[in-house]
């Protein structure tokens, strides 16, 4: 409302943000996770005296080098330039909290880049002791950008003593904080074996190649051990509420309101359960059989999971940007009581604008409040598509609908974990009454003749 | 309607440092990644002239000069991104009631150039890594000049979009007749009359900056091959020396196309203004005179002074740049209105590791610098890779 909102037909915005995310925490987990075995692996070369790894090495350090200073710099920035148009009121609000944060995650993402060209522009022209040197600082800065970023990522579900304090200190060591970090950096362990299998499998002598296919396979047992008990840490500092989403989900698993984070849930379990058994069983136990098509089986499996696993993180925020804040549609969470007693559309500076000089036109009016406040999450007829939850509801049902959506109180609007409330007076939620029931005229007409009156009011989610 | 309505509000957080402190880091933000930025443009270019011009002949100097710039475009670029973010966060945290709104505008021309640097990014390692790989010869450099043809044409994309936004974001009472034209952010604002010249303005702006780079690979080259040497701080110095005399109609195309007022304050009306800027022609007028010396003999001194008053010079243009953004948006935009808290705490540990990330990066750079003055050492025999397992372990 304050800002312009960029209509994303349907795919919507969130995907947007979705698609960058995905494609760079699987590299930039890899850019540090990487790190790790690349000092690892150098010392074992060393410690091995063995020729083969080092020059292994040298072939997947280009590999590595390439794929995270292009692809995982430039979406990393991507994200935030989608975060930008999608969520501006979100953003600033963030940078604004924890600008020098940002500017200090900066400095180590600096060290880590100059770091990372200096190690693979000197392979045989330093000594072996200074390389390996390199390799290891390489490694602190990555971890250190995680150790910032991870505050501010962590800081969104659970902001915790910053609401009152307001400390920026507060807002990065928050309650999920330490879990959340332990987690990822098992995660991290994890991919960089799996990038390292995919380039091992390219080793042409079968002997070293068995060798090499084990030993990346370790770096996705400690995930496999402790992965687990972080993960029952994380859960024990999240919000009930969120706890309640997750657990009514998987209730009510394929008839519940809220199946779909159930449904993902048992998704990412199933692919990260996959990945485990198979590195077992496959490139551990079984290291001569793992072929280079196997390998890129794995990496896919792992980005599924990675891919389902963030998505989950971000639907468990819902329905806020900073939990008990910001809402994920930019409305700040004290502003909801006074939208809902003196309107919406006058609040904002853009949305007065773009409804001024149509002041009774109704249909245009709903058609800005669902810009402002359901496409954040919601298209027409793509991805969440109105068109299908809305099914035959005529206008009248509709605002019954909207009427629940309103209500602040848990007890009377069950969506109220996962949808923010409708901030409008009765008038703005007419028009989006009128607005919402222009786009299912289609569902409407098609089954006139087996319509029957709507009374059960809940959207299935589905 | 009163422009004032259409700017969005800032958050109701204070900001966590004063605003000159943060206009003097977007400022000084900007200017590093200028730098890397134009000999990324300006070098992709001059590269794929020197390889089309020396491509049937591998060890002559346009080639040999190509290959050198080829090889360093990558870690220029990386660079450019990398120095990118500074501006941009600060640009978002002052300006962000105009600079989120124009970007939201023409989203989708300002997120597609993400992929377009991607790409460009990957075609200066394709150079790197396939084309002048092994063999060597006319066929090779034709390609590796039209590879480096296509990136700069990419990077060029990417700089107009910047223009584009960077322009309309100085212009709010666009912005709703644009939006209303398209909520996809199918926008662009190519009907702004500053914005050929000022992309203009930069665009040969970098090839002033990397002929400058090239010069200077000659510099580091003195000891090795001094002929060559000479010939890059000719060539380089010729190039940065007819950019800069292009720049002076260009310029003043730029200064006729922004609005009387705002000329007038760098003419006169504003003394800060007019000081940065008399400085600006002053520098330029002294880097034309230093480089047509090392231009013709190849001196030096000449050239290591044409570097410093061309630094110089990009710095006081990027303060002329932003005291035009400061006139366009100060009736609009007031960050000094939001109210600060300084976050001392943090500002300390940044500035701590900010000297300490200098420190890193010198040491780095030496140690660096020093193995390429080395030949290349043999492969460590197993006696070598015992040593330093011991080492490691003992």
């Amino acid at each position: 409302m304050n800002y312009p909102l960029w209509v994303v037909p349907d795919l919507g915005g969130s995907w947007v943000i979705g698609i960058i995310s995905i494609i760079h925490i699987f590299i930039s987990h890899f850019a540090v996770g990487g790190g790790i075995y690349l000092a690892f692996a150098e010392q074992l070369a060393y410690k091995r005296k063995d020729e083969r790894i080092y020059n292994f090495l040298k072939s997947h350090s280009r590999f590595f080098v390439l794929l995270t200073t292009v692809a995982g710099a430039v979406t990393g920035v991507g994200i935030w330039f989608s975060v930008s148009l999608v969520s501006p009121d979100g953003i600033a609000s963030l940078i604004q909290c924890f600008t020098l944060a940002w500017a200090e995650e900066y400095l180590f993402f600096v060290a880590e880049l100059a770091t990372a060209f200096a190690y693979y522009y000197t392979w045989d022209r330093i000594s072996r002791e200074q390389h390996l040197l390199l390799a290891r600082l390489y490694a602190i800065f990555s971890v250190f950008t995680l150790v910032i970023i991870n505050g501010v990522l962590t800081f969104m579900l659970t902001p915790g003593k910053w609401l009152s304090s307001h400390w920026w200190f507060d807002g990065v060591f928050n309650p999920t904080y330490f879990p959340s970090l332990a987690i990822r950096l098992l995660i991290m362990l994890a991919i960089a074996g799996m990038y390292a299998l995919v380039t091992c499998t390219r080793i042409e002598e079968p002997k070293f190649r068995t060798f090499m296919v084990r030993y990346c396979a370790k770096w996705l047992l400690p995930v496999f051990l402790l992965g687990p008990v972080c993960m029952l840490w994380f859960l024990s500092q999240v919000p009930h509420s969120v706890l309640g989403t997750i657990f009514t989900g998987i209730q009510n698993s394929g008839v519940g309101n809220f199946s779909i984070l159930a449904r993902a849930l048992y998704i990412s379990l199933v692919l990260s359960g996959t990945i485990l058994l198979f590195a077992f069983f496959g490139p551990f136990l079984n290291p001569r059989g793992f072929t280079f098509k196997v390998a890129i089986l794995f990496m896919i499996c792992g980005f599924a999971a990675t891919g389902t696993t963030e998505w989950m993180r971000e639907m468990l925020r819902k329905p806020y940007v900073v939990y008990n804040y910001i809402y994920s549609n930019g409305i700040h969470k004290d502003e909801i009581e006074k939208i809902a007693d003196e309107g919406f559309l006058h609040r904002g500076k853009w949305s007065t604008a773009l409804t001024a000089a149509t002041p009774t036109d109704e249909f245009h009016n709903g058609e800005i409040v669902f810009r402002y406040q359901c496409m954040a999450c919601h298209t027409e007829k793509g991805y969440r598509s109105m068109k299908k939850l809305l099914g035959q509801r005529d206008e009248q049902a509709i605002i019954s609908f909207l009427q629940i959506l309103r209500e602040r109180d848990p007890q009377k609007n069950n969506y109220s974990n996962i949808m923010p409330p409708l901030a409008a007076n009765d008038a703005e939620m007419k028009s989006l009454a009128k607005y919402l029931a222009s786009i299912n005229t289609d569902e409407r007409e098609k089954n006139t003749a087996h319509r029957s009156p709507a009374s059960d009011h809940s959207i299935s989610m589905k | 309607m009163d422009l004032a309505h259409l700017i969005p509000s800032y958050q109701p957080l204070p900001f966590p440092l004063p605003v000159w402190l943060m206009q003097t880091l977007l400022v000084l933000g900007f200017y590093l990644h200028a730098l890397p930025m134009n000999v990324v443009l300006g070098g992709g270019f001059i590269s794929t002239a020197l390889f089309a011009i020396g491509r049937s002949d591998q060890s002559s100097y346009a080639y040999r000069a190509a290959k050198a710039l080829a090889v360093s475009l990558p870690l220029f670029i990386s660079f450019a991104i990398t120095q990118g973010i500074v501006p941009l966060l600060f640009l978002q945290l002052i300006y962000g009631p105009a600079f989120y709104t124009s970007s939201i505008i023409m989203a989708v021309p300002w997120i597609s150039l993400l992929l377009v640097i991607m790409i460009s990014y990957y075609l200066s390692y394709i150079v790197l890594y396939r084309t002048l790989r092994g063999q060597e010869g006319e066929k090779s450099a034709a390609k590796a000049s039209l590879l480096l043809l296509v990136m700069s044409i990419g990077f060029s994309f990417v700089a107009y979009l910047f223009s584009n936004n960077m322009t309309l974001m100085l212009h709010p009472e666009k912005w709703l007749a644009m939006y209303e034209h398209s909520a996809k952010g199918m926008n662009l604002n190519s009907s702004e009359v500053t914005l050929i010249p000022r992309y203009l303005h930069f665009f040969v702006s970098s090839f002033a900056v990397a002929g400058m780079t090239l010069g200077l690979f000659g510099l580091y080259m003195s000891k090795k091959d001094s002929k060559f040497s000479e010939w890059m701080i000719k060539i380089g110095s010729r190039i940065f020396m007819a950019a800069t005399v292009i720049q002076i109609p260009v310029g003043l195309w730029f200064l006729k196309a922004i609005p009387a007022e705002f000329a007038g304050n760098f003419l006169g009306s504003d003394q800060i203004a007019t000081a940065v800027f008399g400085l600006s022609m002053a520098l330029t007028l002294l880097s034309i005179c230093t480089s047509t010396i090392a231009a013709g003999s190849g001196n030096r001194k000449a050239f290591i002074a044409t570097v410093i008053t061309n630094a110089l010079l990009i710095l006081s243009m990027i303060v002329n740049r932003h005291q035009l953004r400061l006139f366009h948006l100060n009736p609009h935009v007031k960050p000094e209105l939001v109210a600060v808290s300084t976050q001392w705490d943090l500002l300390a540990v940044f500035l701590v590791s900010t000297v300490a990330l200098i420190w890193y990066l010198v040491w780095l750079s030496a140690l660096v610098l020093k193995s390429y003055q080395k030949p290349i050492a043999e492969y460590a025999t197993n006696s070598s890779v015992a040593t330093i397992g011991e080492v490691s372990h003992g």
